[in-house]
């Protein structure tokens, strides 16, 4: 028969167990190993600047399936590591910079700073192979793109 | 998109019902079964990619917001042909005042038509493909001026009636007749011309 | 010939003159060679473009032609509404409605995950505009596995639509 203190006894063990596992699953929490690219899409055959290189076929062409721009170059390419439950700061430009967060999931917090002011912030998980784009319109018609991948 | 196996195989009068309701995911299937075929109608009247990309953009976005005065009395693909080719006829209203005359034009009000033009009498587009037929048609309107162009569209494509097409572009039925008839000889002398280059 | 005539010859093949019109049209078509010659090639013309436009596709992928059209609808909407489409759409479009509300229950209920996650997971995303100038839309592209957020001024987006609305003012 089960008595009230037996019952009590079982249902603390119970609750430890549920926090060590909880724990646990927290304690799972990895590090991130981040790719950012800030990539400008154009129609024009050169970038005005010459250290700009056109970015590499896979993502040239994944950005040609998916936007109209027929070319793409390279501005900045910068691979982090995030730690588990930080934040790292890339700056990306002058005028561009992204905010990453590993956050519980996995899932990552990704935050735009455009001109030192946060524009946007967007929460996913991201899977290895997937990108996180975050894009809007350039001058001249042109576009700026900013790639998250997890490496 | 996880619905679009299901509006897939919906008939367009089942779409555009749901569409009407407020169904934005049923619209979007509208869009991409025809969108095709108005941005070709839209570059076939600017003969610009971006352009006609910008405009049957904004026919979509019109077709969603006056949705709820489309009876069925045509299909829903003519119901949007309409609303773009009267955006392209604006756009190229407005571009008119910075048009200069095309020589085209002047041809043809000054009577030169019969002078440079000869009957045509053995028919350029027999034997060809269907594919290739086209090709030559695009390329042959690329060669006509905006009016003519226009009203060839207008007439042939569209199957407009003379008073109808006069009245899109605000012009008299006799202009309409005259660029009309111009169009039609100037084609079927460019494809004749296209023949002569394919034997030689 | 003169212009009227062949303007005539036209309007009979395209049947917009009158029966008695017409029945005259026909009468000197009969004594007229070189007519003949001419109506046999406005004929010839106009069968050879009848059915044969131009075919062309669209240098968009769907997913971008549609996104941008969407924001151009949702633009002419108020935000509060904008916001619970957006909402609802992206439901609709990343799950499937029996996976939606699973996947809310299972939010709701749970807040740790076991080891991975299930797919209906993986493509949910939270946005947040934080500047009242910006805007946003979002949308994924399955075949390049890119999850894409389009950032645009929301006080261009409007001087743009009443420069249009000026300009056709202007026109009428």
């Amino acid at each position: 028969m089960t008595t009230p203190r037996s019952l009590h006894t079982g249902l603390l063990r119970w609750c430890l167990l549920l926090l060590f596992w909880l724990a646990a699953v927290e304690l799972r929490a990895e590090d991130l190993n981040i790719e950012a690219q800030l990539i400008w899409g154009t129609n024009a055959e050169k970038s005005p600047d010459a250290s700009h290189k056109p970015v590499d076929k896979p993502t040239a062409d994944k950005l040609k399936n998916v936007f109209k721009w027929k070319n793409y170059f390279l501005v900045k390419n910068v691979n982090v590591v995030v730690p588990s439950r930080s934040t790292k700061q890339i700056q990306l430009s002058k005028q561009c910079a992204v905010e990453i967060t590993e956050l519980p999931g996995p899932k990552v917090e990704v935050k735009l700073i455009g001109d030192h002011n946060p524009v946007m912030r967007g929460v996913k998980s991201l899977s290895k192979g997937e990108s996180f784009v975050i894009a809007g319109d350039d001058k001249n018609e042109t576009a700026w793109f900013v790639v998250i991948k997890q490496n | 998109m996880a619905s679009q196996p299901d509006n897939a195989s919906t008939s367009d009068e089942k779409l555009v019902r749901a569409a009407q309701r407020g169904d934005m995911v049923a619209f979007e299937e509208l869009v991409a079964r025809h969108r095709d075929k108005i941005y070709a109608r839209a570059f076939s009247m600017m003969r610009n990619e971006d352009e006609a990309v910008d405009l049957s953009q904004e026919a979509w976005v019109k077709g969603w917001q006056r949705l709820k005065q489309f009876q069925g009395e045509s299909s829903f693909v003519t119901w949007m042909t309409r609303i773009v080719i009267n955006l392209c006829l604006d756009q190229l209203r407005k571009q008119k005042r910075h048009r200069s005359e095309s020589i085209e034009m002047l041809e043809e009000e000054s009577g030169g038509v019969e002078r440079q033009m000869p009957i045509v009498t053995v028919n350029p587009t027999e034997r060809l493909e269907r594919s290739e037929l086209r090709q030559r048609i695009d390329k042959a309107l690329a060669l006509l001026s905006v009016e003519h162009r226009t009203v060839l569209i207008l007439h042939e494509f569209e199957e407009l009636e003379y008073k109808e097409i006069a009245k899109r572009m605000q012009c008299s039925i006799g202009t309409v007749m005259s660029r009309l008839f111009y169009a039609r000889r100037k084609m079927a002398n460019l494809m004749a011309a296209y023949k002569r280059e394919e034997l030689s | 010939m003169n212009q009227d005539r062949e303007l005539q010859i036209q309007a009979f093949l395209d049947g917009e003159l009158s029966g008695r019109q017409a029945r005259k049209v026909e009468q000197w078509l009969a004594g007229d060679s070189e007519a003949q010659a001419l109506l046999r090639e406005l004929r010839a013309t106009k069968s050879a473009l009848g059915g044969n436009e131009p075919q062309l596709t669209l240098p968009e992928t769907r997913e971008f032609y549609w996104s941008k059209i969407q924001r151009q609808i949702e633009a002419a909407v108020p935000e509060h509404e904008a916001a619970q489409a957006s909402l609802w759409l992206s439901w609709r479009r990343y799950l499937g409605p029996v996976t939606a509300v699973a996947a809310v229950a299972m939010l709701a209920l749970f807040s740790i995950k076991e080891m991975g996650f299930d797919e209906a997971d993986r493509h949910l995303a939270e946005i947040e505009n934080l500047s009242e100038h910006a805007s946003s839309l979002s949308f994924r592209s399955q075949s390049e596995n890119m999850f894409v957020v389009w950032v645009y001024n929301k006080d261009q987006q409007q001087s743009e639509e009443e420069a249009d609305f000026a300009d056709e003012a202007v026109i009428q």
